[in-house]
C-alpha cells in the first residue's frame, strides 16, 4: 500500500518551559529584568514518522509521554522547537470536545460557534446542522444553554459537530473513552466509516485494544522519544510487554500487603506460594494460553495423612471463577511430613485479560476441616496477548464455514 | 504582517462568529439587554451632571454650553476604547481551553471583542443623535446643521477603532506571560480617564499646568481622538485637520507595533496560558 504521504513528521523535538515560579510579577520583572527561571523540558526528542494516505494511525504510551504534545503539533497549535511537519489535507483536531463551547449559549448556537472554530461556513453548518443534531441525540435539548446539560451530553454534541467537519486527515486524543456505552460505539463506528471513506486518522489512546482494531500502524512515545513503530498488533504487544515487565518489578513488592483473611488449625501450613511460568521464572502477569504453575510449600509439624490441597480463583470482582483440589482431580496424597512443596499445573492458561486473587489451602480428606486456608491471597495479573476476546475466560474453539444443504432437503432424507 | 491579513480574512466567517457570540453573551440572561449599556454612559453623565452644576458648581466651563452633550460626545468613544482594551486583556488567557486545544488565528479573540463593542458603539451613537435632536434643538439652532457633520465619523471611528486594536492585541499577549498586566491595565485607565478631555474641556488645562505638561497631555493619542469626538458631535463643526493626522498616525503606529507583538508573542501562548 504505497499511497501518497500526507503526513510526514521530521525529526521534531518540543520543549515546554518548566516554571520555577510562575506568574512572576510586573515588579520583579523590571527588578530583575529577566523572565522567570525555568527549566527546559524535553517532551519530545526527535520524533521522525510518515503517515500514507488512509492509514489509521495510533500513538501509544505512558502518560506523559508526549502523545497530546505530537497531536497539537500536527494540529498546529505547538510549534516544534526543532524539526518540521509537512500535512497534505484538511486537518480536524478532536483534542478535546466542545473546547469553545459557551455555557449560556444554547447548543444550536453553540454548534454554529464551534464548527466554525473548527473551520466550516455558515452555509456548511446549516447544511449539517440536522445530521449533527441527528448524530449527537440531543434534539430535545438542542435549544437549551449547554450549561445545563450533563458533561456526557456536552462531550456528545462536542463530538457530533467535530466529526461532521469532514476532514482528509482527523486527529483524535482520548475522546474515545467518553460518552455511555451506546454513544462510545456510535463514536467508533463512525470512526470505522471514516476509514473506509479512505481518510487519515491519527489515534492517541490508552484504549490498547481499540488501537489494535482499529489502527493498521502505531508509534510507541517513552518519555518523546519514538520506541518502535509499525504494525499496530505488533507495537501494542511490545508495549505490553514492556508494561507487563514494569508491573511485575512493581507486583513482587505489592504482593504481601493484599494478603486476605487466613484461617486453620495449623498442623499443615502452607509457608510460600509462587506462580511459575514454563521456564520455571516466578511471575505474577501470564498471558492467555501460557502454562501457569501454583507452587505451594508446606510445612507439616506432625504427620498428616491423606491431606487434600486446593486453589481457588476469583475475579477481582468476586466471582468465583474456579475452585478445585487435589481430591476433586483424583490425586491421594497418602501423607506428608515435615517440608516439601505442592504444584498444581495449568498447562494453557485460560483466563483473559484481567486482575485475579487466587486462594489455596489445605484441608483434611472430608474437606470440612481446615489446616490452612489463605483466602484470596495472591494477586494474578493476566494480559490477553494476541487474543482480543472479551469476558474472564477462553474456550479453546474454532470457526469454519460449513455449507449446509437447504433444510428442505434435510427434511425429505 | 500581510500573511496574517491574508488568514484573518479567511477566517472572516470565524471572526463575525465570535463577535456575534460576544453580543449574545452579553445581552442573555438579561431582559432590558442592550438597554444595559445605554444606562451606563446615561447614568455617568446625569451623575457628572449633578457634580458639575449642582456639588461642585462651575461657571461655563471652558466655554461648554450643554455639558451632558459635551460629555457623552467624549464619554461614548473612552467607553468602546476602555471595555475594548479591558476584554482582550483577558481574552487570550481567558480563553485558554480553546487557545489550547484548537488550532486558529489568535488574534481573532481580541479583534471579536473590538467588533462586539462597536456594534454597541454604534447602537449608542444613534441613540446620542437622538437626544441631540431632542435636548440641543432646545438649547442652541447651531444643531440644525448636527446632520451635515456626522460623515466625519466615518474617518475618526476607523481611527479610534485602529488605535483600540492596537493597544487591545498588545496588552492580550503580555497578559499571557504576564498576569499583572490585567490589574496594570485597570489602573491606567483610570488615570487616562481622568487625564483625557472627557470631563472637562480641553481649554480648562491653559495656564494651570506649565507648557510641557500640557504638551504631554495633547500628544495623548486619546486626547487627540476625543477631541475630534468633541469637535463633530458637540461643536458641531469641522474637526482639526491636523489632529486628524496626527491621531490617524498614531493609530497606525500603535496598531503595528500591536499586532508585531503579538504575532511574535502567538506561536506560544498554547503552552503559556
Ligand atoms: N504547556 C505545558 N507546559 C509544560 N509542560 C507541558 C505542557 N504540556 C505538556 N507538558 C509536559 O510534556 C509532557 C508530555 O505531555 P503530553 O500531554 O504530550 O503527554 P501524553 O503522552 O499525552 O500523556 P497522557 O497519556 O497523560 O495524555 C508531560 O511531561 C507534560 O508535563
Ligand atoms: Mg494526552
Amino acid at each position: 500500500m504505497a499511497g501518497k504521504v500526507v503526513i510526514r513528521v521530521d525529526d521534531v523535538w518540543k520543549n515546554f518551559k518548566i516554571y520555577q515560579e510562575r506568574n512572576l510579577s510586573l515588579k520583579e520583572t523590571l527588578l530583575r529584568r529577566r523572565r522567570a527561571k525555568y527549566e527546559a523540558f524535553w517532551a519530545l526528542k526527535g520524533v521522525s514518522f510518515e503517515v500514507e494516505e488512509g492509514t489509521t494511525i495510533g500513538i501509544i504510551g505512558e502518560n506523559g509521554s508526549g502523545k497530546s504534545s505530537m497531536l497539537k503539533i500536527l494540529a498546529k497549535i505547538l510549534r516544534p522547537n526543532k524539526g518540521s511537519i509537512e500535512i497534505n489535507g484538511k486537518i480536524s483536531a478532536l483534542l478535546e470536545l466542545g473546547a469553545g463551547f459557551h455555557p449560556d449559549l444554547t447548543g444550536r448556537e453553540n454548534t454554529y460557534l464551534n464548527g466554525s472554530i473548527l473551520g466550516l461556513t455558515r452555509a456548511q453548518i446549516d447544511e449539517r446542522i440536522d445530521d449533527i443534531i441527528a448524530f449527537s441525540e440531543l434534539s430535545k435539548f438542542i435549544d437549551m444553554p449547554v450549561k445545563s446539560y450533563s458533561s456526557g451530553m456536552y462531550v456528545r454534541l462536542g463530538f457530533a459537530v467535530a466529526i461532521n467537519v469532514d476532514p482528509d486527515i482527523l486527529l483524535v486524543d482520548e475522546i474515545l473513552a467518553v460518552g455511555d456505552e451506546s454513544f462510545q460505539r456510535k463514536c467508533l463506528n463512525k470512526l470505522y466509516e471514516l476509514k473506509e471513506q479512505g481518510k487519515t486518522i491519527v489515534v492517541v489512546s490508552h484504549a490498547l485494544d481499540q488501537v489494535r482494531n482499529i489502527c493498521d500502524e502505531a508509534i510507541w512515545l517513552e518519555h518523546g522519544v519514538m520506541k518502535e513503530s509499525g504494525r499496530a498488533a505488533q507495537v501494542v504487544d511490545s508495549y505490553l510487554e514492556e508494561v507487563n515487565r514494569q508491573e511485575e518489578s512493581k507486583a513482587t513488592e505489592l504482593e504481601e500487603v493484599e494478603h486476605g483473611a487466613r484461617w486453620g488449625s495449623g498442623e499443615v501450613k502452607i509457608t510460600g506460594v509462587r506462580f511459575l511460568d514454563d521456564v520455571e521464572n516466578e511471575r505474577h502477569i501470564f498471558k492467555t494460553g501460557e502454562r501457569l504453575v501454583v507452587e505451594m510449600d508446606y510445612e507439616a509439624s506432625e504427620e498428616i495423612a491423606r491431606p487434600v490441597f486446593g486453589v481457588a480463583i476469583h475475579s477481582r470482582d468476586g466471582v468465583h471463577i474456579t475452585g478445585t483440589n487435589s481430591k476433586f482431580s483424583g490425586t491421594i496424597f497418602d501423607k506428608i511430613a515435615g517440608k516439601g512443596s505442592v504444584r498444581y499445573v495449568i498447562e494453557l492458561l485460560p483466563l483473559l485479560k484481567g486482575s485475579y486473587v487466587v486462594s489455596t489451602v489445605v484441608y483434611d480428606f472430608s474437606c470440612l476441616h481446615p489446616y490452612d486456608h489463605h483466602d484470596r491471597a495472591y494477586m494474578l495479573e493476566v494480559s490477553s496477548g494476541e487474543l482480543s476476546d472479551y469476558g474472564v475466560f477462553h474456550i479453546p474453539a474454532s470457526w469454519g464455514l460449513h455449507d449446509r444443504q437447504p433444510i428442505r432437503e434435510l427434511e425429505k432424507d | 504582517m500581510i500573511a496574517a491579513f491574508n488568514t484573518l480574512l479567511s477566517y472572516k466567517e470565524l471572526l463575525l462568529n465570535f463577535t456575534r457570540k460576544e453580543l449574545k453573551v452579553k445581552y442573555k440572561n438579561s431582559v432590558l439587554g442592550f438597554f444595559w449599556s445605554l444606562l451606563n454612559p446615561i447614568l455617568m453623565m446625569l451623575v457628572f451632571t449633578v457634580i458639575f452644576t449642582i456639588v461642585l458648581p462651575i461657571k461655563n466651563i471652558g466655554g461648554i454650553e450643554n455639558f451632558p452633550l459635551f460629555f457623552l460626545a467624549g464619554f461614548l468613544p473612552w467607553n468602546f476604547f476602555s471595555a475594548t482594551v479591558t476584554g482582550s486583556t483577558t481574552s487570550i488567557v481567558g480563553n485558554g481551553a480553546l487557545v489550547k486545544k484548537v488550532f486558529f488565528p489568535r488574534e481573532l479573540l481580541p479583534v471579536s471583542i473590538g467588533f462586539a463593542n462597536l456594534v454597541n458603539f454604534a447602537l449608542e451613537l444613534g441613540v446620542f443623535f437622538l437626544f441631540v435632536l431632542i435636548t440641543g434643538l432646545v438649547s442652541d439652532p447651531k444643531y440644525l446643521e448636527f446632520y451635515k457633520f456626522l460623515p466625519y465619523l466615518l474617518i475618526i471611528i476607523p481611527i479610534l477603532f485602529t488605535f483600540t486594536i492596537g493597544v487591545s492585541l498588545l496588552v492580550a499577549s503580555l497578559n499571557v506571560y504576564m498576569r499583572d498586566v490585567q490589574h496594570l491595565i485597570g489602573i491606567l485607565l483610570m488615570v487616562t480617564f481622568y487625564a483625557t478631555p472627557i470631563i472637562y474641556p480641553i481649554a480648562i488645562m491653559e495656564g494651570r499646568a506649565p507648557p510641557i505638561y500640557i504638551q504631554a497631555y495633547k500628544a495623548n493619542p486619546v486626547t487627540a481622538i476625543i477631541e475630534s469626538f468633541h469637535h463633530v458631535l458637540h461643536g458641531v463643526s469641522h474637526p482639526s485637520f491636523n489632529l486628524l493626522v496626527y491621531s490617524a498616525v498614531v493609530a497606525v503606529a500603535v496598531f503595528l507595533v500591536g499586532y508585531t507583538v503579538f504575532l511574535r508573542l502567538e506561536p506560544a501562548f498554547a503552552e503559556e496560558v
